[in-house]
């Protein structure tokens, strides 16, 4: 059996958004917070800002869509009036950043949103991205958001939507940090494993849907139910895939549901979807499969290919180091084969010179 | 396309470090180059708050290439290359991020505290924004001998890669002007380009730039425009001298300067290169009986490692077909050889004194062969004359100043005093 942690673990943090980039979404999120904290009257309805979506669950995928935040008011609920409560929010943010368009503005209106740019002034952090912050009333114990029709927003049926976004965020911490979840040494696996199910269904479906949001709801619901055992990346990363093409094959008569509402996903995926995505997971975990029986080199070709590249990496999974020799050339790596160790390392030991 | 690399392993092991300290890879230059935030170690060093590694084809047997913004000290350029190694280094500290950032450790805690002085001899030319492919020729012992801080020199482009300087004023109206300056320790890093030249002169000497600049009158390479051409910058580093060569282009406000290679010509420089005997060998005198394919080569030798004076006897002709293995080439085809050989050694090593008798020497001229080793260390024989050996040899003992005979061509040799006693035996 390969011995691939180290691979993986270097995919990872390849995958990743990691250092300077969290740290931007983090502290953009937090100058929003603050910002939006000083309005009375935003202050008034109890604005609680929280950041969710992949990047509040820790299992986004470099380089990472926009930054969600919900803007929860905690002393409103569906009784509200969408537009009141999305004006004020407008009022502030412009204020602040002015519209794009005009003179450098970096705020903008989208359906239920307002979007906000960061632009990486100096390149060094992952280049440039945005904030979309969403108002939130309460509703029971989840919270709803505005419905993207802002015609109906003056309805008093269906001006609100609910979501379990929140809730989401905390069932994916619980499992992660479950002590009856895999680890893989010291690390809680589930979270890194949602970040490579999303890089293989990037490589694989890219702009196709499910998109990733459906895949982690199924590899949620996957680990939730422990159908996923292993203490190395490579066997419950095959074991996740195996449960995504079970899944998906049988989601024609077992529709995919949101964990949280335990609703049918909205919007649904479409029959020729479904069929796509149980296909290719069922190869993948096929091929995952094979890769378990392989030896590292041979094993490290296999999972390139199902884990593909993104921009910092291509593939994002290195190859192992070899015994003695060095691990071919780009062209001999590039390509379907697996690269053979060629020539010698020579080091030298001298006290070598700056140029 | 990904980029040329023997080991894309260990290529992306270091990218995925690289990743995990913060870099990543800049748009559109297919992960070629990466920027991230800067290393600690350049605290104080600089202002730039971000570092860029750049990969050539070639990995790991070519480091990646460091630039950071804002650096003003030795082994940097203006362009923010940091000379982390020499060329050439075969060391691959630099496979590992560590390896990589051990080494900015050590570069920025050198740019605090002073750089070896074996690191500094090229950096000057290699930190200069441009570069001219073009080799610079001097004389060094006159520079240093030279009265006053500054003064006129010429050169002229002795062929399409060669630029020759003398001191003096340009005389010819090909000649191209120069002038040398020459000062004490650098309070700075040398200069990186034309305008940081005055700030390392005195009052004197950059007015004298200034005036020779400004007369300059039209664009163009190394070529006669008027005022000055070509400038010599020399200053003083602990007990050596290190200098710039450089060549100007254009005029007013699109003047531009290019460091040219450099190099000492003088006798002295060039018999640094002899060898570890070339002092012993200095004051040793010499005499060779032919200087055929063989003898040509010896000769040859011999004056590259520092013998002082050659003493060579030939008197055959150079024919094309010798040219096949003799020292001199089909340019010398036509005289003697004994000249050919005095021609090349003079081009080689002109330290050595070549005494060059082109006429044949009888065997059985007992006097004449005595006036030919009486006065030397070595005598030596590549005629491939087996008769010819044994009146040289015997001449030799009974002079008692050549202390040893090589026979070279025939596989003979003399060794005085030696146990067996013979003057002559044939070698195994």
């Amino acid at each position: 059996m390969p011995n691939m942690r180290k691979q993986f673990e270097q995919a990872l943090t390849n995958i990743e958004i990691n250092g300077e980039k969290r740290k931007r979404a983090i502290d953009a999120h937090t100058e929003i917070r603050e910002l939006l904290q000083q309005d009375k009257q935003l202050k008034d309805w109890g604005i609680a800002p929280l950041l969710i979506g992949s990047y509040g669950r820790d299992t986004g995928i470099y380089p990472g869509k926009d930054v969600d935040v919900f803007l929860r008011f905690t002393k409103l609920d569906t009784s509200a009036e969408p537009r009141a409560v999305f004006d004020a929010v407008w009022r502030v943010i412009v204020q602040k950043y002015g519209q794009v368009g005009q003179g450098g503005g970096r705020a903008q209106q989208q359906a239920r949103s307002v979007k906000v740019l960061f632009p990486d002034r100096d390149r060094a952090s992952g280049g440039d991205f945005s904030v979309d912050a969403v108002p939130a009333v309460r509703k029971g114990e989840l919270w709803a958001i505005p419905t993207k029709d802002q015609n109906r927003w003056v309805e008093g049926e269906g001006r609100w939507v609910t979501t379990g976004a929140v809730r989401f965020g905390e069932l994916s911490e619980d499992l992660n940090q479950s002590v009856s979840s895999p680890k893989v040494g010291e690390r809680h696996a589930y979270k890194p494993i949602v970040k490579l199910i999303r890089q293989t269904r990037e490589t694989h479906l890219g702009d196709k849907r499910p998109g990733g949001l459906y895949l982690e709801f199924v590899t949620f619901e996957a680990w939730r139910s422990r159908l996923v055992s292993g203490s190395e990346w490579d066997v419950l990363l095959t074991g996740t895939l195996k449960c995504i093409a079970d899944r998906f094959a049988r989601a024609g008569v077992e529709p995919l549901q949101d964990p949280v509402l335990r609703t049918p996903v909205d919007p649904p995926l479409s029959a020729g979807q479904i069929k796509q995505a149980a296909d290719i997971f069922g190869k993948l975990a096929a091929a995952a499969n094979r890769a378990l029986l392989m030896n590292d080199t041979d094993a490290a070709t296999e999972w390139r290919k199902i884990l593909g590249g993104n921009v910092r990496a291509n593939p994002v999974l290195p190859y192992p180091p070899t015994t003695g020799g060095r691990m071919g050339s780009t062209v001999a790596a590039s390509g379907a084969g697996a690269a053979s160790g060629t020539g010698a390392t020579t080091r030298r030991n001298e006290a070598h010179r700056f140029g | 396309m990904e980029q040329e690399s023997f080991d894309i392993a260990s290529l992306e092991r270091f990218r995925a470090d690289l990743v995990a300290s913060g870099f990543e890879p800049v748009p559109s230059t297919e992960r070629r180059v990466w920027r991230g935030p800067i290393h600690p170690a350049f605290d104080g060093l600089t202002d730039a708050r971000t570092m860029e590694i750049v990969f050539d084809p070639g990995w790991p047997y070519r480091p990646p290439r460091v630039y950071v913004q804002g650096l003003n000290t030795n082994h940097s350029t203006l362009n923010g290359f940091v000379c982390l190694w020499r060329e050439g280094d075969a060391s691959l500290q630099w496979e590992t991020v560590g390896g990589l950032f051990d080494r900015i450790e050590d570069w920025c805690e050198r740019a605090r505290n002073g750089w070896q002085e074996d690191d500094l001899p090229f950096d000057a030319y290699l930190n200069f924004k441009k570069k001219w492919p073009l080799m610079a020729t001097f004389d060094f012992e006159s520079l240093l001998t030279s009265i006053g801080s500054w003064g006129d020199m010429n050169g002229v482009l002795a062929n399409p890669n060669l630029l020759s300087l003398r001191p003096g004023p340009a005389t010819g109206p090909r000649d191209l002007r120069g002038l040398w300056f020459r000062v004490g320790q650098l309070l700075a890093p040398p200069p990186r380009n034309l305008s940081e030249l005055p700030q390392h002169l005195k009052r004197s000497q950059r007015k004298g730039l200034e005036k020779a600049l400004s007369r300059r009158r039209s664009t163009g390479g190394p070529q006669t425009l008027g005022g000055v051409d070509v400038i010599l910058f020399a200053w003083q580093r602990r007990e050596r001298t290190d200098l710039l060569i450089l060549a100007l282009a254009g005029t007013g406000d699109d003047m531009d300067a290019a460091a040219l290679v450099a190099e000492p010509n003088d006798e002295r420089t060039l018999r640094l290169r002899a060898g570890p005997d070339a002092d012993l060998l200095g004051g040793r005198r010499v005499v060779l009986f032919g200087v055929g394919a063989l003898g040509g080569h010896v000769a040859l030798t011999l004056a590259e490692s520092g013998i002082e004076h050659l003493r060579i006897v030939d008197s055959d002709l150079l024919s094309p077909g010798n040219v096949v293995r003799h020292v001199a080439g089909h340019d010398q085809v036509g005289g003697r050889k004994a000249s050919a050989v005095q021609s090349v050694i003079r081009d080689h090593a002109p330290w050595t004194e070549v005494d060059s008798i082109a006429t044949s020497v009888n065997p059985g001229g007992r006097q004449e062969i005595a006036q030919l080793v009486e006065d030397v260390d070595v005598v030596i024989d590549a005629s491939g004359n087996d008769a010819f050996v044994y009146p040289v040899a015997q001449v030799a003992e009974e002079l008692g100043t050549a202390s040893r005979l090589w026979c070279a061509a025939s596989r003979w040799f003399h060794w005085p005093g030696s146990a067996e006693g013979t003057g002559i035996r044939r070698s195994n």
